[in-house]
C-alpha cells in the first residue's frame, strides 16, 4: 500500500515515514508532499491507500486538505498527525472524515494501535 | 491556567524523548550568545502566549542531526532550522492542549536575535543541556 505523508517540515516527514517502518509498516510504499496543494497533486497521481497529514501548514491546511478530498468523492482514509490537541480539533477532524487523531510526540506503539485496523 | 516551570521542562524532556530518543537534563544557566537560534509559536484566542525555543548552535545542530539521522557536521542551515521549529511546534501544540479553550496555534517562526523579546520576564522557563550546548524553552504572555 502506498501512505503519504503530508507536512511542511521536512524533518517531521522523515520521523514519521521512519516510525512506520518502527511500528512494522517498513512494506509500505511512503509518498511525501509538503503541502495540502502538492498533497492533491500527488493523490491524483499516485492513488495513496492511507494519507497522514499535519493540521497547520502553509497555503492549504490539513483540514482543509480532507475537506476538499471529500467534497470531491475521495474516500481515502486519513489520519492526522498533528501538535494541535483537544476535543475541539477532534471533534472538527472526525466530522470531516478523519479515521483518527495522533498527537505529537507519538511513538511506533502508538502508530500500530491506529494504523494496523486500517492497514490489516 | 498556567503552566509553571516543572510542567514546561516535563514536556519538552517527553517531547525529546519520545520524538528524538533524547534524554536531556536540567541546566543551571542558560547559554548567553548572539549566535542563538530562536523559532517560536503563538497562541492565540481564550489564551495569548508565546514559546520561544532558544538553541545554542551546538544544541541545535544536535536536534537537527537526531532528527534527520546525520552526522552532526552534515547538517545544513535549513535543516537546522527546521529541527529547532518542530521542537518548538511540539511544545506549543502540548501546551495549547494544557491550557484548553478556544485557541490557535501559529506556524513556526525563526526569529532574528533582535526581535527575541529578552526583555519580557517569561512565565515558565526550562533550560537544559544538550550535546554540549544549552536548549531553552520559554512561556511568555503575547
Amino acid at each position: 500500500m502506498k501512505i503519504l505523508v503530508v507536512d511542511d517540515s521536512k524533518a517531521m516527514r522523515m520521523i514519521v515515514i521512519r516510525t512506520l517502518k518502527q511500528a512494522g509498516f517498513d512494506d509500505c510504499v511512503t509518498l511525501e508532499a509538503s503541502s495540502g496543494v502538492e498533497a492533491l497533486e500527488v493523490i491524483a497521481k499516485e492513488r495513496p491507500g492511507l494519507i497522514l497529514s499535519d493540521w497547520n501548514m502553509p497555503e492549504m491546511k490539513g483540514i482543509d486538505l480532507l475537506k476538499k478530498l471529500r467534497a470531491d468523492g475521495n474516500e481515502t482514509p486519513f489520519g492526522f498527525i498533528t501538535s494541535e490537541s483537544g476535543e475541539d480539533i477532534a471533534n472538527i477532524a472526525s466530522e470531516a472524515g478523519a479515521k483518527f487523531i495522533v498527537t505529537k510526540p507519538f511513538t511506533a506503539q502508538k502508530f500500530g494501535d491506529v494504523l494496523t485496523p486500517i492497514l490489516a | 491556567m498556567n503552566i509553571d516551570s516543572e510542567q514546561l521542562a516535563e514536556l519538552t524532556r517527553n517531547v525529546c524523548q519520545a520524538m528524538l530518543g533524547l534524554d536531556i537534563t536540567p541546566s543551571p544557566s542558560p547559554a548567553s550568545s548572539e549566535t542563538q537560534l530562536t523559532s517560536k509559536v503563538c497562541i492565540s484566542g481564550q489564551w495569548n502566549r508565546t514559546i520561544e525555543v532558544v538553541a545554542s548552535p551546538e544544541a541545535a545542530r544536535c536536534l537537527a542531526a537526531t532528527m534527520f539521522c546525520m552526522d552532526p557536521s552534515e547538517v545544513a542551515a535549513g535543516e537546522i532550522e527546521d529541527a529547532v521549529s518542530e521542537v518548538a511546534n511540539m511544545i506549543g501544540g502540548n501546551v495549547k492542549g494544557i491550557l484548553g479553550g478556544d485557541c490557535e496555534l501559529s506556524l513556526p517562526s525563526i526569529e532574528s536575535p533582535s526581535n527575541v523579546t529578552v526583555e519580557t520576564e517569561p512565565i515558565a522557563k526550562a533550560t537544559f543541556d544538550l550535546d554540549n550546548g544549552v536548549l531553552q524553552v520559554l512561556l511568555k504572555h503575547s
